[in-house]
Formats: C-alpha cells, structure tokens, sequence
C-alpha cells in the first residue's frame, strides 16, 4: 500500500512539474489565470474590499456627484455620487456571474444534444443539426437582442437570450468529438461488453471531450462578458441601479468630456477581463494539443 | 509441457460452442443528395464458420477480407445483414434482442490498439469493473478485489489497479484488455490481432499469456491475425479469408502442410521466415485486392490467381471437404 | 566495396520539459556500395530518427549534438542547406511507411514524375512523360499509360509504394533509404515491393538502407543487419550470422521471441521489462535491466563495441569473453 501512495506521489509531482513547465512556456497564460485568480477573488470579497458596498446598491449621495478619483474615492464618483470603485467591484461579480450562468447553460443545452447528434448520427444528427443551423444562422448579437426584447428586458432574461443563442456553438463541438471519439476501439468494446449507450455517450465520450470544451467555455467567458454588457449598454440587460459594467459605460457617454474616469474604469476592468480569458483559452488549446502533451 | 496441445482436449467431448450460417454484412456506401446507400460494401459475404468448445480457431487474410468485420458482427458491435449466429445450438437472433444481449457475458473481445481500446480518462479499476456494471450477476461484486483478481490473472501488479492507462506500456495495456474480457468469465474470446500492434518481446509474454489461460481456463479462442505465426502458435485450427468469403479451412497441421487453395499458398509464401537460408519459393501476386463493392464474378480471387482458368470467372467455387475436416474453395482442387 | 555512408558517432538529442532525451547514439555506422543494409528495431528505438537524421531532416525539438554523416566523402550535416537539398532526392532518395504523405495531392503522379526527371535534366515534357513512362514499368505498375494520369488518392497503397520508388529511380538516387516501406502493407503487397527493391539493387546497383521492424523482413532482404535498441546498434554482423549465430543477448531474445509452429508446446522467452525512457536511460548497458545474463559491470560499464568475427560485432560485456575465447 505504501508503494502505492508513492506512485501516486510522484505522479502528481510529475503532473504538477508539467504544469509549471506548460506555464513557464506561456507567461501570457500565466497573467491571464493571475487576473482572473484576482478578479474572482475581487468578486467573492466585494463587500470587505469596497469602501461603500451600499454604493453599490444604488444609495445616492447627489451632493458628492462626479467627483474626480482621490483619497476617498479611488475612482471618483457618478452621477449619483456613488463611489466608482465599490461599484465596479461589485460589478465584477456580476459579469463573472453572468459569464459562469450562461456559459453552464449553454453547455447542459448544448453538450447533451451534440453527444446525441455526433454518437446517434442518422435521423437523429440531422434533426438536432438543422435546428443548430437555424440558431448559427442569426448573428448571435441580433438573436440575443430580438429574444431579450421578447422576454423583458432584465438581466436574467439577457442571461437567457445570450444562452439561447450560444448552446449550437458547443452542439457543433461535441457532436465532432463524438463522431471522432465514436470510432474508437475503446467504444466498440464498451459496445461488445453490452454497455448501455447513454453510458458510452456521457461516461466514455463525454469524458474524453472535456480539453475542447474547456478551452471554448474558457474563451467563450469573455465573449459573453461583453455580449451581456452590450445588451445592459442597449438597456435591454441589468437595469439601473445595478452596477454592471455595460450599463455604467451606457450612464456615463453623457458625461464623458466632464468626467472621462466615469467610463475609463469600468472599461478598463471590461478590457481586461476579457483579455485575460482569451489569453487563458489560447493557452489551453495550446496545452491540449496532443502533440505539446507529448512530451 | 505446455499448452495448446494439452490432453484437457483430448478428454472433453467435442461440443459446438459458437457457428455461423451463411453471414453476410453489407456496408452502405452513401451519395447523392439524400445520402442514399449507392452501393454495397461486401464485407462478409456468406461466412459459415464453427468454433468448438476448448477450440482455437484462427482467422487469417488481408486487411479488407472482413476479418475484422467478422468478429465484430459476432460480439455484436455490428448488426448482420442477413444469416444467422448459433451459440450452443441457440440462434442468438432469435429471441430478439434480449438473447442477443445474454451472450455478450459469454462472448468477449480484445482489440488489436492497445492505446485506444482503454478508455484514456478512466481508472484500470473501472475499466476492468465495466463488463460486469452492465449485468445483473454481478450485483454487489466489490470492485477493487475483482480488479485485484483480475490483474494477477495476467501477471499484473495488482497495488496499480487505481492507476490510469497511460502509466502502462503497450504489452501492459494489452493484458489489461484482456482481463477486461475475461471479468465475465467468457466461454469464447475474440482476440482481434492482439499482438500486432506491441513490441516483439511484450508479444512473446502476450502470447504466453493467451496460451497459459488457454490451459487453465475453460475458454475458446478465434484469433484474429495477419500473423501466421502466431496463429500457428496459438491456434489449432484455422481458416483462410479472402474478399468476404473463406477460402480454405481446416486442422491447422494440414493447411500449412499442404494448403490447397492458391491464395492459401500465395499467403503462405509471402510471409518473410527469420531464416535466412529459406529458399522457399515466393508466390507473387499480379495486381491489387479488388474492391470489395464490386466482388469479381464467379471465384472472387481470380483476378490474381496465378492458376485461374476461363471458367473461374464464371463458376462461383464451393467450399468442399477434402477429408479430415479441410476444405477449401477451388475448382481446380 | 567502398563504403558509400558512413556515421560516426552521431548523436541526436530531444529537448523535452523533463529533461534531455537521447534518442539517437551510433558509434559506427557504414553501408557499402551496392548493399542491402537492415536497420531492425522495434518501435521507439530510434530507427525513424536514424533516417531523417542521415538527411539533416531533424526539426526542433530535436537536434543533432554530433556526429558525422559521411556519404560520398562529404559530410551531410556539415552541408549547406542549398546543397543538401540537391543531395535529398537525387543522390539519396527516402521511401516512406505512408507513401501518400509524399506525393502531392492534387497532381497526377505522371504529372509528379515529368516534375522530378525535368528537375533533374533539361529534356522536353515530351520526352519525360516516355521516360515516366518507362520507369513505371521498371516498377511494374500495371499499364503505365493508364497509371500516369492518375491522382495519388487513386492508387492502392502498393501501388502509390512503386510510384515512390519510379520517383526515387528517375532521379537516379545512389542510395535508397526505405522506412518501414511495407509495414502498412498486406503481405502479398509487400513481397511484391521486397521483390521489386531487391531487383533494383540487382539491376541498377542502388544501395538500399532498408529500415525495418519486421525480422522476417530483414532476414529475406538483407546482406548486413545492424540491430537497434534504445538508439545504440547493438549487434550488427552478416544476415547469416546474425540470425544463426547471435551474440548479444537481445538479439537472441528477439529471435527466439517469434512464435513458430516448432515452438507450440513452448513458452516463448518471457523477457520482462519495457524499453527505457530515453530521458532516463539506465547506465551502463541499456538494456542490462531486462538482460537474462546480466552482470554487475553491465549496470556500471557502458560496453564498447566489438569485432567478434568477420563483420559481426556487438556491443556486450559478454561477447567480449566469447570473442577473447575464440581468439
């Protein structure tokens, strides 16, 4: 037993080593996890980093409007007089929670059908691939406007509309995977042995499509971070007083020549998010390249 | 003294474990707008095969004779287009699809890739746990004993169960597949060039293996190969495919002694020996294997026989007895 | 004979993030003018490497750490990369296990041939196309005429073989390096293709490197046989003797590892072990770890390279005694 728990110790050593080695290769990858370590971070302690989380909540204070950033307030005020940096703290939360919901969402809509379509094939691939044709038809900007509009403009139905237009993405991902995985001797043999084949589509191919998914759920965070703040800056997303990023920048074009830090800061941490999720996507598709994973 | 040859055999009765009759499995090849089959692939195309209980039975031929095809029709990977499989005198089609699924216990198969018939992402514990999940029988067996049992079976460091397949090497894997066939505690067993794709020495503990389980267990093998060589260590009797059909069978002492069909002999010649003083004359083959869409007329290797006569493309051989068991399909025997 | 390839002491190392695999180490190397010479190896020992190797043809992460590739007094790794691009395919032409990588998709082989023989010598399309032709049925393709018009992808594996060797042949390579060449193909194929090689030594005098995992393969072509484990030739000696009088213990496992029908009340010899990780190559002998006879020099000493009768050597603490015995 004591053998065991060694090989196992090295093996996670080895495993461990190969990824400080992958990272060390990357440092682009390396700042985009740090940023996103940070923003998470940010986002689960709003309350104890922001210096007025009532701000955030939409308690005004008109006398303290569009303040320049200081001492006090570390990125100026709005047009309220709500503190700027508690507001785009907890902003945060909400773009990393939005991000995280309709990513989730698009994936349980999206992957069970592409497992079907791709480990079916026949009648079943065309039905399922010909609605995804219709949703991939629409850009997916205009779908989710025309569906935000039609479901009410708050930040919920955004979060539908966007996961409604998103989930083909992830059916086109899966059902390649599937139809590649399908092939394999590891799933005839599983079929041989009489596995049933809802078990063969989610234990046996599900489980080695994981490296494509990950790397699309991860570029795909960003994307959808500044699609729902499109839709917020549209008016069709958040609703004011929340403190999303879109909505904000939307608020603060009125006073953009007396107070630019109005919309700099919000878009900066937009910018940046976003960077940070494509540099961490592009570094995962490298490291899942089978032939990187060599070595 | 060791194993295929051993007295077990002789002592047992002689009972038919699995046939096949006539089977045939036509691959649509698809087109046009609709995706329409176009045209057929005859991968099998009327196979009648028997494997006796305690019996080796070797499948050899070239890749595109259907081998493959062959086992995978018989563990029921792919459906048959038509003739029918007997398992102890039972059709397995006959009670529909829940007879079908009774003899998957019974039957098992190993695959030729070591690397991609074990699923990458699961523990060897679950792979080997797999054959049994799938039936009742086996309710409550404690996973971890049985992958512990089944990795001594074939001479594997049972502490490594919980490992994953990449951390063992080719021959390694190779065994483990092979204990995943044997969890169901099989009457026959598929093994769809097993050694083809591993090391020459890892294929020699391989081959001990198969021919140790063989001795001690009660279990029938078709072995599926493109090597004579193992075949001929292994099996006892063999049958020689060609173009979806079987061309030669028989005891495995007669075929190579005195192989009666010239395809037979051709396949025969053409395996390079080790010994370099091997001054036995090569047979070489005008032309390519024909397409399997569209079979030439009447005896399916006439396009290449160095011996075929004008009405070879037109009379379709049957596969006849030449005594002792071993047939072969020519007109020319 | 002269020889017409020698490799002296070539090393060929891969960058890797657990460190610095050694896939390559061959001390001594030479094929003669006009030999069939047989690189046998099972996969992973480096064989494929040798190969590309002997062409500069190793990319990053690989590299070449030393090493000399004499063929025809020039050493290739010391070549311009003009020069040796004339050397590629007209002096040493390269045959491959998968012949589709190296033709052109979307040319007619005939089309490929005219390419390669104008190339190589001013004479009109006309001319080249007889010539083609004409190298086609050295080959034996069936119906040249036909066969020049055709796309790669509408050829037989075998077939798209014989095109690659009427390309290497029109060319007038001196030397043919053949890699695994038959491994994809039936057996009645590939006795076809064997025939055909052996013929072209016969008739044009090629010198073929014929690299090989099949030791059936290597005993029905070969004048010499070099066996390669771990990157290192371990015994190299005459095809006879090699196979009738092995000296390193490998080679003899590998043998007797061929099942034959002699051998069915047998066991095979049951040589455990895998070959090494070549980042973490064992000391000493390389394949003293799974060795039956090892010694304990073996896991210390590197053993050095010995003559032990005419031609043959190999690299083993114990044929040096057998070789000290007999004289």
């Amino acid at each position: 037993m004591i053998a065991f728990k060694e090989t196992a110790e090295k093996n996670m050593n080895k495993k461990a080593g190969y990824y400080i080695y992958l990272l060390k290769k990357s440092p682009l990858t390396t700042a985009g996890l740090i940023i996103i370590g940070i923003l998470v971070a940010l986002a689960i302690f709003a309350p104890l980093i922001a210096p007025y989380p009532q701000d955030a909540a939409g308690i005004t204070h008109v006398s303290e409007k569009l303040l320049p950033p200081g001492a006090s307030h570390l990125f100026g005020t709005d047009e309220l007089g709500r503190d700027m940096f508690s507001r785009v703290i907890y902003g945060t939360r909400i773009s990393l929670g939005v991000g995280t919901l309709v990513v989730c969402l698009s994936l349980a809509i999206g992957v069970p059908l592409g497992l079907a379509a791709g480990y079916a094939g026949g009648i079943i691939d065309e039905v399922i691939m010909r609605i995804t044709d219709i949703f991939l038809s629409f850009p997916p900007m205009l779908l989710a406007i025309v569906i935000a509009t039609f479901l009410g403009r708050n930040l919920t139905n955004a979060m539908i509309a966007i996961a409604i237009s998103w989930w083909p993405w992830y059916t086109r991902l899966i059902r390649s995977e599937a139809i590649s995985l399908k092939q394999r001797p590891f799933i005839e043999a599983a079929k041989a042995m009489g596995t049933s084949r809802f078990k063969i589509m989610f234990r046996h191919i599900l489980i080695n499509s994981w490296s494509p998914i990950i790397v699309q759920a991860s570029m795909d965070f960003g994307s959808v971070i500044l699609t729902s703040a499109a839709l917020s800056f549209l008016g069709l997303g958040a609703q004011p007083p929340q403190p999303e990023w879109g909505l904000m920048l939307n608020t603060s074009r009125n006073y953009f020549l007396t107070a630019p830090w109005y919309s700099v800061f919000p878009g900066i941490f937009m910018f940046i998010t976003v960077l940070a999720f494509n540099f961490v996507g592009d570094g995962l598709r490298e490291f899942m390249d089978p032939k990187l994973r060599r070595l | 003294m060791h194993p295929a040859t051993s007295q077990r055999k002789a002592v047992m009765i002689m009972a038919e474990l699995l046939k096949t009759v006539n089977l045939k499995k036509y691959f649509p090849v698809r087109g046009g707008l609709f995706q329409r089959p176009v045209a057929w692939v005859h991968a099998l195309d009327g196979v009648s095969i028997q494997i006796d209980e305690g019996e080796s039975l070797g499948v050899v031929g070239e890749s595109g004779c259907g081998k493959s095809t062959l086992a995978r029709v018989i563990t029921g990977i792919y459906d048959a287009t038509s003739g029918d499989i007997l398992f102890k005198g039972k059709s397995i089609f006959s009670k529909g699809a829940t007879h079908y699924k009774s003899i998957r216990e019974d039957v098992q198969i190993v695959f030729q890739d070591p690397y991609w018939s074990l699923n990458p992402r699961l523990r060897v514990m679950d792979i080997l746990y797999e054959p049994l999940e799938n039936s009742k029988k086996y309710r409550g067996v404690n996973k971890a004993a049985k992958a512990r049992e089944l990795m001594e079976l074939v001479g594997l460091d049972p502490e490594k169960a919980g490992e994953y397949p990449h951390e063992f090497s080719g021959g390694q894997r190779q065994r483990i597949a092979i204990a995943r066939a044997l969890a169901t505690d099989p009457k026959l067993l598929i093994l769809d060039e097993p050694t083809s794709a591993v090391d020459t020495l890892s294929q020699a503990q391989v081959l001990n293996l198969l021919a140790d389980l063989y001795r001690t267990r009660n279990v029938s093998y078709m072995l599926i190969s493109h090597d004579l060589a193992v075949v001929q260590y292994i099996c006892r009797t063999i049958a020689v495919m060609y173009l979806g059909q079987v061309v030669e069978s028989g005891r495995i002492e007669d075929v190579f002694e005195n192989p009666l069909h010239p395809y037979t002999m051709a396949l025969f010649s053409a395996i390079p020996s080790i010994s370099p003083d091997n001054t036995r004359e090569r047979i070489i083959l005008e032309g390519n294997v024909p397409s399997a869409v569209n079979p030439p007329k009447g005896c399916r290797f006439h396009t290449r026989c160095p011996e075929a006569k004008p009405e070879c493309s037109n009379v379709v051989p049957e596969l006849k007895d030449y005594g002792n068991g071993h047939s072969a399909a020519c007109i020319r025997i | 004979m002269e020889n017409i390839l020698e490799i002296k002491n070539l090393k060929v190392d891969f960058a890797t993030f657990r460190g610095t695999a050694h896939v390559l180490d061959i001390e001594d190397l030479c094929v003669r003018e006009g030999e069939i010479y047989g690189i046998a190896g099972e996969s992973g020992s480096g064989k494929s490497i040798l190969a590309l190797s002997i062409l500069n043809l190793i990319t990053p992460p690989g590299r070449i750490a030393q090493g000399q590739v004499i063929f025809s007094g020039r050493d290739l790794l010391k070549l311009h990369p003009r020069e040796m691009n004339g050397i590629r395919g007209e002096e040493i032409a390269m045959i491959f296990q998968d012949p589709m990588a190296s033709l052109n998709p979307v040319l007619t082989v005939g089309q490929q041939m005219v390419i390669t023989i104008r190339q190589h010598r001013k004479i009109s399309a006309k001319e080249a196309e007889k010539e083609a032709k004409r190298r086609f049925e050295d080959v034996k393709l069936p119906d040249p005429d036909t066969t020049f018009k055709k796309y790669p992808h509408e050829l037989s594996g075998g077939m798209r073989q014989r095109v690659l060797i009427a390309l290497a042949l029109s060319c007038g390579a001196k030397l043919l390096i053949a890699d695994e060449a038959t491994r994809a193909l039936d057996v009645t194929i590939q006795a076809g293709i064997l025939d055909l090689l052996r013929e072209l030594r016969k008739n044009n005098g090629t010198t073929i490197l014929l690299i090989t995992n099949s030791l059936g393969v290597a005993a029905q072509m070969c004048d010499r046989v070099g066996i390669l484990y771990t990157g290192k030739i371990l015994e190299e000696a005459p095809v006879r003797d090699i196979f009738k009088k092995p000296s390193h213990p490998y080679t003899k496992a590998l043998i007797d590892a061929v099942p034959t029908a002699n051998l069915k009340d047998q066991r095979l010899p049951n040589i455990g072990g895998f070959v090494p990780d070549p980042i973490d190559l064992p000391a000493g002998c390389t394949f003293g770890p799974r060795c039956p006879h090892v010694m304990e020099v073996c896991r210390r000493t590197k053993p050095e390279r010995i003559g032990i009768g005419p031609d043959h050597f190999a690299s083993c603490h114990l044929a040096k005694k057998s070789g000290d015995d007999n004289g």
